[in-house]
């Protein structure tokens, strides 16, 4: 090359001149763009616990137990930062929209899982007769509240929101023995408040 | 629908069933015996392109399809072959498309077709010394990798 | 053939400038290759068997992460097929965001294929600039879909998320000063004397080689065959913009690049003309998708490196039952048996590389003389050297 171009060498004089392009990040902290898509973080405060986030994972990075802790039922959600793809879709598909959020976050590194892990627990309603889970406390207010008064037709909401005022204790929520009509405005899953209609209509007949 | 008239004079009584989801995706049965006949006319006389061939396992038998593509009118002509279930087998068309021989050596080792006339069957995706009878993309065979069969 | 005459240089199975780690042995009589193997499979993920086994939704994740350089056209491919089989269409302005999609990542895939060839002929300056120009491109990305390079966008039935009117004007500067530095980059290429010299004649495909194979994309547009799926079967806002499709003579490796920077201009216009339409409309990006019926679907896509093919088949339930998969290297690399043979070993890596392979996994290169019993080793760093000195003699030459 005996002859430069001289448009190379204008980019070879201002590249020459300029700073390094590359980012000095180790020294100096690194700020991602807004929509940038870091780790999934749960909101305490707005995470109902229903589980969207779990079934929509295309990596099955989210984890969802179900599991008796001190005698009472919990639901424990973990997302696991080295399965995740960061692709947004539990962001996306919550239904309370801030549940779970993507952080700006990209250093994902540990020496220990646990610390980068995110993680919410939630009391679970079971049945007060077979103890089948119905859903989480937070799932069942929150669709309470969406619902409106047309939420008043489900037995479940009523005798939650009763147990919430005090007009009902824990005691007397308890379903004793076989199931009863009687039974039917307690907090029941759907299989035992039917066998509750059927059998009470036997009974009569 | 030019191509299709040409390909059904051309192929005449070869064609067994013709299913055309839309203008620009036909799908013509054949049988397995006429194959290559088949290919040497969509592939060397009409001047189709050469795609791929796709093999399934339709659980009571094994289906191929060869997709071309004619890419003046952006058609693509898939001939399908079906296979019986116990030894599959069909003629190898490496000698009429060269390029096919990879993805036939594929279909040998991963859903167990034999190909007959094939310079060199030989695995290609798996392992050398991966269990003979073992064919990953058959439907017996899970996720997990437990076999059913 | 008589093996015992001849030298076999292996290349790989951990390394040669593709997506995957891929065997190669070179038979080679003195400096000359006589024939060319290939071996695959050494990173075989069995994406098709995973994709039955998830939701028509989360395929469009698995297929994204086949390739980490075109890591939109799997997706793109894999929703126009699910389309395809559900006959619906994409509204307008989510087919402008798959268009700007598309275009931004062949932009950086040749940018970063332009590179890596002048890096392979030991013209650093050339990898330095190109992947500096590149970077602002990623960074576009990673301001618009949130990630650098997977970007989860796409969806059946239209796009995941939209580009905001405020990201615009940012998307235009870039574009406007990767036009100039596109410029500056095709010029400095086509009129080199040396590069010239090093890549015209070497490892030439005739159209008749690219029939027999089923090459596709830049490798068969630079060997004068004309195709181009966007055109042929066009999809996506394609029509509805003007561009038109590079297409040269003579199927050598000078050409190969001649044809990805090129089009990398054809990218910029089309990007420019989809944001004009996408500028302040407020218009839907997506279909919803309700039921899957029974049926089969066929979805093609022109990513960087060529026609990338999605075949699916539904039995209406939640998951594919079959799921073919395509990818344009499959039909590309097989060439490698006809341009890399009659030429020199100094040549066979950027004739290897002239076909864009992604290259990651760079490892080494073992020589083995079967002739003489004896075994040389050593990286493929060495196969990148002895291309370096070839050019070296050339520029004293010129």
């Amino acid at each position: 090359m005996k002859k430069p171009k001289i448009r190379e060498l204008k980019e070879a004089i201002t590249s020459l001149f300029s700073k390094p392009f590359t980012s000095q990040f180790p020294f100096k902290p690194h700020t991602p763009a807004k929509k940038f898509r870091g780790k999934p973080e749960y909101n305490r405060d707005t995470c109902v616990g229903c589980g969207a986030c779990f079934n929509v994972c295309p990596a099955r990075a989210i984890e969802m137990v179900d599991q008796v802790v001190d005698g009472k039922w919990k639901r424990v959600l973990i997302h696991h930062p080295k399965d995740c793809l960061f692709c947004g879709e539990c962001e996306r598909n919550c239904i309370t929209d801030d549940g779970i959020k993507l952080s700006g976050v990209f250093d994902v590194s540990y020496f220990d899982e646990k610390d980068v892990q995110s993680k919410v627990e939630h009391d679970l309603i079971v049945c007060k007769h077979c103890g089948e889970i119905i859903g989480t406390e937070k799932h069942v207010l929150w669709t309470l509240r969406k619902l409106g008064n047309p939420a008043f037709s489900q037995p479940v909401m009523i005798s939650r929101l009763m147990e919430e005022f005090g007009l009902v204790t824990d005691e007397e929520g308890k379903v004793a023995g076989p199931v009863q009509r009687t039974d039917m405005l307690k907090i029941v899953c759907p299989k035992c408040r039917r066998m509750a209609f059927i059998s009470d209509e036997k009974k009569e007949r | 629908m030019k191509v299709l008239e040409t390909l059904k004079e051309k192929l005449g009584e070869r064609i067994k069933d013709i299913k055309i989801h839309n203008e620009r995706r036909i799908y013509l049965t054949v049988e397995a015996g006429d194959i290559k006949e088949c290919a040497k006319i969509v592939f060397r006389e009409l001047d189709a392109r050469y795609i791929i061939a796709s093999g399934a396992d339709n659980f009571d038998s094994f289906e191929i399809l060869y997709h071309f593509g004619f890419d003046s009118i952006g058609t693509v002509i898939s001939l399908r072959v079906f296979l019986a279930r116990e030894n599959p087998g069909i003629d190898s068309l490496s000698d009429v498309i060269p390029g096919i021989s990879y993805i036939e050596r594929e279909m040998w080792e991963l859903l167990g077709i034999n190909f007959a006339g094939h310079p060199g069957l030989s695995h290609f995706l798996l392992r050398d010394d991966w269990p003979e009878g073992n064919f990953p993309l058959r439907k017996s065979i899970k996720t997990d990798g437990a076999n059913s069969e | 053939m008589n093996d015992k005459k001849k030298v076999i240089v292996p290349i790989g199975p951990y390394h040669p400038l593709l997506e995957e780690p891929e065997f190669f042995a070179l038979y080679c009589d003195g400096e000359k290759v006589v024939d060319v193997e290939w071996q695959a499979g050494y990173n075989h993920r069995a994406i098709e068997k995973l994709s039955e086994g998830k939701h028509w939704d989360q395929v469009t994740f698995l297929v994204e992460r086949i390739c980490g350089i075109c890591s939109t056209s799997h997706p793109f491919a894999y929703c126009n097929s699910v389309e395809d089989l559900l006959d619906i269409t994409v509204p307008e302005k989510a087919r402008y965001i798959r268009c700007i999609i598309g275009e931004m990542e062949r932009i950086h895939s040749h940018l970063l294929w332009v590179g890596l060839a002048g890096h392979f002929l030991g013209y650093n300056t050339v990898f330095m600039w190109a992947w500096k120009y590149r970077e602002s491109i990623l960074e576009m990305f990673e301001m618009i879909t949130g990630n650098r390079n997977h970007y989860a966008m796409f969806k059946i039935g239209g796009v995941r998320r939209n580009i905001e009117d405020e990201d615009i004007p940012a998307l235009r500067k870039v574009l406007k000063d990767i036009r100039a530095k596109l410029e500056m980059l095709t010029h400095a290429v086509l009129d080199d004397p040396v590069l010239g010299a090093r890549l015209k004649g070497v490892g030439v495909l005739t159209k008749g080689h690219i029939k027999d194979f089923g090459a596709v994309g830049p490798v068969a547009r630079a060997s004068g065959v004309d195709i181009d799926i966007r055109r042929d079967d066009p999809y996506a806002a394609y029509p509805a913009v003007e561009w038109k499709v590079i297409k040269t003579e003579n199927g050598d490796v000078f050409d190969k690049a001649v044809v990805r920077l090129l089009e990398c201009m054809e990218s910029v216009r089309i990007i420019e003309q989809s944001l004009d339409a996408i500028e302040g409309s407020k218009g839907d990006i997506e279909n919803q998708v309700r039921e899957m019926p029974v049926g089969e679907g066929i979805g093609r896509h022109e990513a960087p490196r060529g026609e990338c093919f999605h075949y699916v088949r539904s039995d209406g339930s939640n998951s594919p039952v079959r799921h073919k998969i395509r990818a344009p290297s499959y039909t590309n690399i097989p060439t490698f048996k006809a341009s890399c043979v009659g030429q020199m070993i100094a040549d066979v890596a950027i004739i290897l590389a002239g076909v864009d392979p992604c290259y990651c996994c760079t490892e080494r290169v073992a020589v083995y003389d079967a002739d003489k019993k004896n075994k040389k080793l050593f990286g493929f760093s060495r196969l990148v050297e002895m291309s370096r000195e070839k050019t070296e003699r050339m520029r004293k030459q010129v």
